[in-house]
């Protein structure tokens, strides 16, 4: 004998009509309510007029249409909020890439000081052997730098500020730039806006690709400046935060693919 | 010759102007989804007996155009969505009853010189 209790209809007919609904999760969930409290009403409907459970629910169902009609109708009315939804989804992960992007040229920058203070600015900044410099740039480098006994030494120590501080501001923009995706994130989630896990999985690959690629290139030519005894730990500092970079995206990449 | 009917049942002549009836039921208050459809069965003396799970696509549709606004309310252990007419709404259906009278009284005129 089997006592397994018969499946509930009106369960089995939700069940369906979740798995084809379309949207932001907070359309889907409002709707699936909706729709169940409506059979159930129904039912309850029918049963007071003296009709058997079984049959109840079924024609409440039948009353209420097949789930893929349902569902289309449905899909239709919650197409543009689920539209704007993959917009705002892509805009934010755009702007996540570029604020990790930023911050990666400011953890850049702190690598290239700690290299300067650790083996000093030739390793880190120096230009190729025998470059020249122009007399009006000559003439810069010295009056912003008039510690300097040769040109070459003010353009080294010009250089190395300049990579420093655009490196440090760009971080700077980075945080400014998390701190207000953050703060919009934060301010979305109060509406029924979700993500797609597609999306922020889509999001690591890019983040992966990108930072990967952007890191060997910094670093062969960090590792080729090295060879030819010109300052290459501004180039391996950068190739270097890059490929962290990467391998903290290919992370994240690999923990969304499991939760999918 | 023989007459021949257009083929479209009253649920499906009913499509066109849900947006007109759906709108229409909620002047008379708040309500929702289920109080919705059984108000619409019974002013049409069960003439407008659509499939009921395709009404509340158009009551999304209708809120998303912000012609209703919705809550939820608990009601018996269940949980409801409320529906209210908005002030657009209520625009909306005047426009929407100035129409039609229009084009009623222009099909009656025309079959009735038919019949």
């Amino acid at each position: 004998m089997n006592d397994a209790p018969a499946p509930d209809l009106i369960d089995a007919y939700l069940d369906e009509l979740q798995g084809r609904l379309r949207g932001t999760p907070g359309d889907i969930r409002r709707s699936v309510v909706e729709c169940e409290s409506h059979l159930r009403d129904r039912t309850a409907g029918f049963l007071a007029d003296g009709i058997e459970a079984e049959t109840a629910a079924r024609q409440a169902i039948a009353a209420f249409g097949p789930p893929e009609t349902v569902a289309a109708e449905l899909n239709r009315a919650h197409r543009p909020r689920a539209v704007r939804m993959l917009i705002a989804g892509l805009a934010g992960q755009a702007a996540h890439l570029v604020a990790v992007g930023l911050l990666a040229i400011g953890a850049s920058g702190i690598v290239a000081w700690l290299l300067t203070e650790l083996l000093g600015s030739r390793t880190v900044f120096a230009d190729a052997p025998g470059t020249s410099y122009g007399a009006a740039a000559c003439a810069h480098y010295l009056a912003v730098h008039p510690n300097a006994r040769t040109c070459a030494q003010a353009a080294l120590a010009e250089g190395r500020d300049d990579s420093l501080f655009q490196r440090a501001a760009a971080g700077v923009l980075g945080v400014l730039l998390i701190a207000g995706l953050w703060w919009w994130r934060r301010r979305a989630s109060r509406r029924p806006l979700g993500e797609p896990p597609a999306l922020s999985l889509a999001a690591a690959l890019v983040g992966v690709a990108m930072f990967g690629a952007v890191g060997v290139v910094l670093t062969g030519y960090g590792v080729d400046r090295a060879v030819v005894n010109t300052g290459s730990g501004q180039w391996l500092s950068a190739g270097a935060v890059a490929i962290i970079v990467a391998l903290g995206y290919a992370s994240v990449g690999w923990r969304r693919l499991l939760s999918i | 010759m023989a007459t021949r009917g257009t083929g479209r049942g009253p649920a499906e002549q009913l499509k066109g102007h849900l947006d007109l009836l759906l709108l229409s039921v909620l002047t008379a208050g708040p309500a929702h989804g289920y109080e919705i459809i059984g108000a619409l069965r019974d002013r049409s003396d069960g003439v407008f007996d659509l499939p009921e799970g395709t009404v509340y696509p158009a009551l999304h549709r209708l809120e998303a155009a912000g012609l209703l606004s919705s809550a939820w309310s608990e009601d018996g252990g269940r949980r409801r969505r409320v529906y209210r007419l908005t002030s657009s709404g209520a625009g909306a259906l005047r426009a929407e009853r100035r129409a039609w009278r229009s084009f009623s009284t222009g099909i009656g005129a025309v079959i009735a010189g038919i019949a």
